[in-house]
C-alpha cells in the first residue's frame, strides 16, 4: 500500500554544496524541478527528496521558460546556454552582445537588458534564439530588473551611474 | 558526506552538446548504459549530423570581430561596443586597438611570428588577442599579456613590421612602460623591490626599496621625469630622500630632497621651473626645497604678523604663500596668531549680523511680495532696501580687510581649513588633468573668486610658476577631474565625467553634449581618425565593490584587475550624429523592487519621502526630464493626506531605544496617475504581489518590523508581520496569498546594501496558508498555527520557501531552502533542502505510519 502524508509533515532533508551562499534555487514549473548552482558550470537538478542529479556544463540557472526549457549563464563562449531536455545550445547573440536575461515576458519571447536598453529574443529559423526586437532607451542608466508590462508600457527598474535606482515607465511604441 | 550520498543517484554530464548520464554505481551501470544508448539513438535521428549547437572559440572570436565592425559603422550617436573588449586604446596614427581576450589564456610570444599575430589589422581598426596596449609612441605599440605560467605579464613591442618580445623572468612583473626619448623604460617589481630601467644608452637603473612608494613617471617627448625614493628604508623615515631624475637630450640629472614622504605619496604632477626648482602637485602646490621644513618657522610667523600690523600688502602675501604651503595638520601653531589678533570692527558685529539676517529673511519673503496686490510699490521699496543693506555689508567687509584684502583672522582660518595662497589666489584640492611633459600642467582647483565664494576652475600652471585661470565650472568636489583631448580637426575638447562633453576654443568654454546618455560615461579613452570618440563607463552590471586599480593602462582601465572592479563598458560616440528621443516617460526614484499586480497597477516605495529631491550630483538621472516629472508627481501626491483607510492600528515602530524617524511611503502608479497609499513604513520594506490584486508588504529588517495588505488604493490592513496578519485576518490572507511561492532570490537593487538577506514569501495550498517571514516558516489553518515551525531545526537565517511542487502521483510538496550560516572564506557554501507534504489529492485517504 502506498504511503501518503499529512499536510505539513516532513518528508526528508538533503544537504548539498552550492557555489555561494547567495544562490537560491530556480523553479521550473513545467517540469516541477528546481535547479541550483553547485560549482562553476554545474548545477543540481532537484525534483524531490533524494531525487538529485548533477548537470555538467550548463552554467548557473537563471531562467525557466514556460515550455520547460531553461537557460544557464556562464558556460561556453556565448554567455548563455539553453537546456532543452537533454540538448544544449548556445545563445549566440550573447557572444558579442552583453545581455542580462530578465524574464520570459511573453511565451517564447525572452526579455533581456543590454547596456543600451532592452532586447527581445525569440526562436528563429532552426529553432535558435535570435534578436526579434530591440528598444534603445537613450538614457544614462542600466536596466536592473523587469517589473511588468501592459499594452502600451514596459515597467523596469533602472540604475544610474551613482547607483540610484528608479522605476522606469517605458513607452512601447514611441 | 552529502557528495558521497549523491554518488548513488544518477548524474548527468555533457558531451558534444547533449546531456548524458555519468556512470553511477556498478549495479546501475546496465540500466544507465541502455538509457544512454536509447537517448543517443533518439537524438541522433532527430538532429541533423554536423549541426553545431555550441560555439567554438574560433566562432566566438569571429562573431566578436563582426560585431565590432557592425557597431563602428552604425549611425547612432552613442553605441555600446561588444562586452568581450577587455581594453581599448587609440594608437598615435588614430586607429583604435581593441583587446579581445577569450579562451583559457592569451597566446604566448613567439619570436618567429610577425606583427600580424599580435596586432591584426581589420581595416578601420586593429585587434590584439595577446594583451592590452600599455604604451604607444609614434609607430610603436607595446602590448602586455596575461600571467602565463612562470612568466608574469609578458611584454611585446610591435614596430611597423617587426616585433620584439621582452622576457622578464618570474617573479618580476611590469608595472609601467613609458617612452624615455630614445627607447622604452620600465617600472618593474620582483615582489619586494620596485625598480626602474631606462634604455641601454643611459644604463640607468634605480632601485626603490620603499614598497609604500610607487615610482612616478612622466613622458616629456624628449625624455622622461622620474620620481623615486631610492633609500633603503621602508615606511616614513624623515631622513629618507625623494629623488627627481630628469632625462633629456643632454643626459641624466638627478636631484635629492630630504623628507617629503607625504608629498611623494600623493604626487599627481611635477613641473621643472625656469629657475631650476621643481613644483610638485600633490595635496597642495609645493616648490621643493633641499630639506623639507616640518612646520612654519618662528621667522615665517613673525613675518606674517609684522606684515599684518604694518598693512604691507606684498610682504603679507609673500608670508601667506610661504606658510600656507604646509599641510593643515602642521598649522596648529597659527592658533597663536588667532589668539593675538582682534577684529578691528568688533563693535559693529551685532549690526552686521542683524543686517545679514534681514537680507536672508527678505529673500524668503520675496515670493509673497510678488503675489501681493500693491506689488509694484512693495517691490520698489524691497529692492531699494536690499541694495542699501548689501552695500552696507560690502563696506563693512572692505573696512575690515583694509589694504591687505583679507584680515589675518580670516587668512588663518582659511589656512587651517586647507586653503593655500598661491600666485595671488586662495586655492585648494588640486586635481591633475594633464601633465604636458615638462612644458605645463593643467589642473582643476577649488578657488575663492572675487566675491570670496568657493568655486571650481581649470587652470594652467607654467614653468614660471604662474597659475592662469582658463575657465570656471561649478561642480561637486567628489567628481573626477575633466579630461582634455584633441580631435583630428584640431578641436580641443574636454570631457567632464558623468556630466558632459565641452569645447575650449579661444578662451571660451562651450558645452557640446550634456544629454542623459552622457551621464553614465566616466572616462574618455581617445578619438580616432574619423572623429569617433571612445568612452568607458561604469560597468552595467551592478557591482557591490568598486575597487580602483593603482596601475592603470593608458585607457584608464587596468584589465588585469577587472574581476575586482567589474569590467568597464566601452562606447563609441559620434559628435555629428543627432540625438534620439528617449522612450522613458517617467522615472521614480525607488528604494526597493516595485511589483505589478493582476490589475496592472505598479506598487512602489520611493527613495526616502517626502524630499525626493536628492541633490543632483554628477551622474544621477534625478535632473533628467522623466525623473523631474516623476518627482513632481510624487511630491503632488504627497501633499494631500493618504486616501487609505487603515483597518487596524499599526504597531509603534521602535528601533532599539529610539523611535525611528526615517520611513518609506507606499505609492501606486495606475494609468499615468500616482496615488499615495501608506506612510511610515520601515526602511526594509519588501513588496509581494497579491493574488487578488493589490500588494502585500513585509520587511527584511528583523528589528524594524511591519506588514500590510493593500487590496486597492483605498483600504489597508496592517500588523507587525505576516504571521500576525495570518492569525488576525486569516480570511483576508487566504484571499490575497499567491498560489505559488517562488521568491526571486537576493536582489541588490538599492545602493543601500541590505545585511538582512532572506526572502519573505507566502502561498496558499488547499486550505493551508504557508508563511515564511522573519526566520520563521509556519503553516496556518483556520487562522491558527499548526506547529510546523516546531519541526524545523535548521541553523539558518536565510530561509526561502518554494512550492507547491507536484510529483508524478499528484502529491504537492513544499521545499524550504536553507543556506548554512557562513563558515569563513570557503569558495563554496552548503545548504539544506527540507521537503514537506503540502496537500494530497482530495480523493485520497491519508495514511500515517
Amino acid at each position: 500500500m502506498e504511503r501518503r502524508f499529512r499536510s505539513g509533515e516532513l518528508l526528508g532533508v538533503d544537504n548539498v554544496t552550492t557555489k555561494s551562499g547567495w544562490d537560491t534555487p530556480l523553479f521550473n514549473r513545467a517540469r516541477n524541478t528546481f535547479y541550483l548552482s553547485q560549482v562553476v558550470d554545474c548545477c543540481w537538478a532537484i525534483s524531490g527528496p533524494k531525487e538529485l542529479k548533477v548537470l555538467d556544463h550548463v552554467g548557473e540557472p537563471v531562467l525557466a521558460l514556460r515550455n520547460g526549457d531553461w537557460i544557464g549563464q556562464g558556460a561556453g563562449y556565448a554567455g548563455y546556454r539553453l537546456v532543452s531536455g537533454v540538448q544544449l545550445s548556445d545563445i549566440a547573440v550573447g557572444c558579442s552582445r552583453p545581455l542580462m536575461i530578465l524574464s520570459e515576458a511573453e511565451p517564447g519571447r525572452i526579455l533581456c537588458a543590454t547596456p543600451e536598453g532592452l532586447l527581445w529574443l525569440a526562436r528563429g529559423r532552426g529553432g535558435k534564439f535570435e534578436v526579434s526586437e530591440e528598444m534603445r532607451l537613450y538614457i544614462g542608466g542600466f536596466v536592473c530588473s523587469f517589473v511588468g508590462q501592459d499594452l502600451n508600457h514596459v515597467y523596469l527598474t533602472l540604475s544610474d551611474a551613482r547607483r540610484q535606482v528608479y522605476l522606469a515607465v517605458v513607452q512601447k511604441h514611441s | 558526506m552529502a557528495i558521497r550520498r549523491f554518488h548513488d543517484v544518477d548524474q548527468l554530464t555533457m558531451n558534444s552538446g547533449f546531456l548524458i548520464y555519468r556512470v553511477g554505481p556498478i549495479f546501475r551501470f546496465w540500466q544507465g548504459a541502455v538509457r544512454l544508448i536509447l537517448v543517443a539513438a533518439l537524438l541522433a535521428s532527430a538532429t541533423p549530423p554536423g549541426r553545431a549547437q555550441l560555439l567554438s572559440e574560433r566562432e566566438a572570436y569571429d562573431e566578436i570581430v563582426r560585431a565590432v565592425s557592425e557597431q563602428l559603422s552604425k549611425p547612432d550617436r552613442l553605441t555600446r561596443l561588444p562586452h568581450n573588449i577587455a581594453d581599448l586604446s587609440v594608437a598615435p596614427d588614430r586607429k583604435p586597438i581593441f583587446t579581445i581576450l577569450i579562451g583559457s589564456k592569451s597566446e604566448d610570444f613567439n619570436a618567429l611570428q610577425r606583427k600580424e599575430a599580435y596586432l591584426k589589422d581589420q581595416g578601420t581598426f586593429l585587434i590584439s588577442r595577446f594583451g592590452a596596449v600599455v604604451a604607444s609612441y609614434e609607430d610603436q605599440v607595446v602590448l602586455q599579456g596575461q600571467v602565463n605560467g612562470l612568466q608574469h605579464n609578458p611584454i611585446v613591442i610591435c614596430g611597423p613590421s617587426a616585433v620584439r618580445g621582452l622576457d622578464f623572468p618570474a617573479p618580476i612583473s611590469i608595472n609601467r612602460v613609458f617612452h624615455a626619448g630614445s627607447d622604452w623604460g620600465f617600472v618593474f617589481s620582483d615582489g619586494y623591490r620596485t625598480s626602474i630601467k631606462l634604455d641601454s644608452s643611459t644604463n640607468f637603473q634605480t632601485v626603490v626599496s620603499n614598497r609604500a612608494f610607487a615610482p612616478w613617471v612622466a613622458e616629456t617627448r624628449t625624455g622622461a621625469i622620474l620620481v623615486t625614493r631610492p633609500d633603503e628604508s621602508t615606511g616614513y623615515d624623515p631622513n629618507s630622500h625623494l629623488s627627481i631624475t630628469v632625462k633629456d637630450q643632454r643626459g641624466l640629472k638627478q636631484s635629492l630632497f630630504k623628507g617629503y614622504q607625504r608629498v611623494g605619496s600623493q604626487l599627481q604632477g611635477l613641473l621643472p621651473l625656469n629657475d631650476g626648482r621643481f613644483l610638485v602637485v600633490s595635496e597642495k602646490l609645493v616648490v621643493l626645497r633641499e630639506d623639507e621644513p616640518t612646520e612654519p618657522t618662528d621667522a615665517e610667523m613673525a613675518s606674517l604678523l609684522k606684515a599684518s600690523e604694518k598693512q604691507d600688502h606684498d610682504q603679507f602675501n609673500e608670508a601667506l604663500r610661504a606658510i600656507s604651503i604646509y599641510p593643515r595638520e602642521q598649522l596648529g601653531v597659527l592658533d597663536r596668531l588667532l589668539a593675538a589678533s582682534k577684529d578691528p570692527l568688533e563693535p559693529f558685529q551685532s549690526v552686521e549680523r542683524a543686517t545679514r539676517y534681514l537680507l536672508e529673511s527678505m529673500d524668503r519673503t520675496q515670493t509673497q511680495i510678488k503675489a501681493a496686490t500693491n506689488r509694484e510699490q512693495l517691490v520698489t521699496t524691497f529692492n531699494s532696501y536690499r541694495q542699501t543693506a548689501t552695500e552696507f555689508l560690502q563696506r563693512i567687509e572692505q573696512e575690515r580687510n583694509g589694504p591687505l584684502g583679507i584680515t589675518l583672522v580670516r587668512a588663518v582660518q582659511l589656512m587651517r581649513n586647507g586653503w593655500q595662497f598661491f600666485d595671488g589666489r586662495w586655492v585648494q584640492r588640486p586635481q591633475l588633468i594633464q601633465q604636458d611633459g615638462a612644458v605645463a600642467i593643467l589642473l582643476e582647483l577649488e578657488f575663492l573668486n572675487a566675491a570670496r565664494k568657493a568655486t571650481r576652475g581649470v587652470f594652467r600652471l607654467d614653468p614660471a610658476g604662474r597659475l592662469e585661470l582658463l575657465f570656471q565650472h561649478e561642480r561637486d568636489s567628489f567628481t573626477p577631474p575633466c579630461q582634455f583631448f584633441r580631435t583630428p580637426s584640431g578641436d580641443q575638447l574636454m570631457f567632464f565625467p558623468f556630466e558632459g562633453l565641452a569645447r575650449y576654443r579661444a578662451g571660451t568654454f562651450e558645452w557640446l553634449d550634456q544629454s542623459d546618455e552622457m551621464k553614465s560615461l566616466e572616462r574618455v579613452v581617445g578619438c580616432d581618425g574619423e572623429g569617433r570618440i571612445y568612452f568607458g563607463s561604469v560597468s552595467s552590471k551592478i557591482s557591490v565593490s568598486q575597487v580602483e586599480s593603482v596601475h592603470r593602462a593608458p585607457s584608464g582601465y587596468d584589465i588585469w584587475s577587472t574581476p575586482r572592479r567589474g569590467s568597464p563598458d566601452f562606447w563609441v560616440y559620434r559628435p555629428a550624429a543627432k540625438p534620439a528621443n528617449c522612450p522613458i516617460v517617467r522615472l521614480f526614484p525607488v528604494e526597493h523592487t516595485p511589483v505589478m499586480d493582476s490589475s496592472n497597477r505598479i506598487w512602489f516605495c520611493p527613495t526616502i519621502a517626502p524630499e525626493f529631491a536628492v541633490p543632483s550630483a554628477a551622474g544621477t538621472l534625478m535632473s533628467s526630464r522623466p525623473a523631474q516629472l516623476g518627482r513632481a508627481e510624487l511630491a503632488a501626491a504627497t501633499q494631500g493626506l493618504t486616501n487609505v483607510t487603515v483597518s487596524s492600528r499599526p504597531a509603534p515602530r521602535i528601533f532599539g531605544a529610539a523611535e525611528i524617524s526615517a520611513h518609506l511611503d507606499l505609492f501606486c502608479y495606475e494609468q499615468g496617475r500616482v496615488s499615495h497609499c501608506l506612510t511610515n513604513l520601515p526602511l526594509g520594506t519588501v513588496l509581494l504581489a497579491s493574488e487578488a490584486g493589490g500588494v502585500i508588504g513585509t520587511t527584511q529588517d528583523r528589528l524594524d518590523r511591519g506588514a500590510f495588505v493593500v487590496q486597492d488604493p483605498e483600504s489597508a490592513t496592517v500588523a507587525g508581520d505576516l504571521h500576525e496578519l495570518a492569525t488576525k485576518s486569516f480570511a483576508l490572507m487566504t484571499n490575497v496569498a499567491p498560489r505559488q511561492s517562488d521568491p526571486p532570490g537576493f536582489v541588490f537593487l538599492s545602493h543601500v546594501i541590505h545585511l538582512t538577506d532572506y526572502c519573505p514569501s507566502l502561498c496558499l495550498v488547499g486550505d493551508r496558508l504557508w508563511i515564511n517571514d522573519h526566520d520563521k516558516v509556519e503553516v496556518y489553518q483556520d487562522g491558527k498555527p499548526t506547529g510546523y515551525q516546531m519541526k524545523l531545526t535548521i541553523p539558518s537565517r536565510k530561509l526561502c520557501l518554494f512550492g507547491p511542487v507536484t510529483n508524478s502521483i499528484g502529491d504537492q510538496r513544499m521545499l524550504i531552502f536553507a543556506p548554512a550560516i557562513s563558515e569563513g572564506s570557503s569558495s563554496t557554501a552548503r545548504a539544506s533542502l527540507v521537503w514537506s507534504a503540502a496537500s494530497v489529492p482530495a480523493n485520497c485517504s491519508v495514511w500515517t505510519m
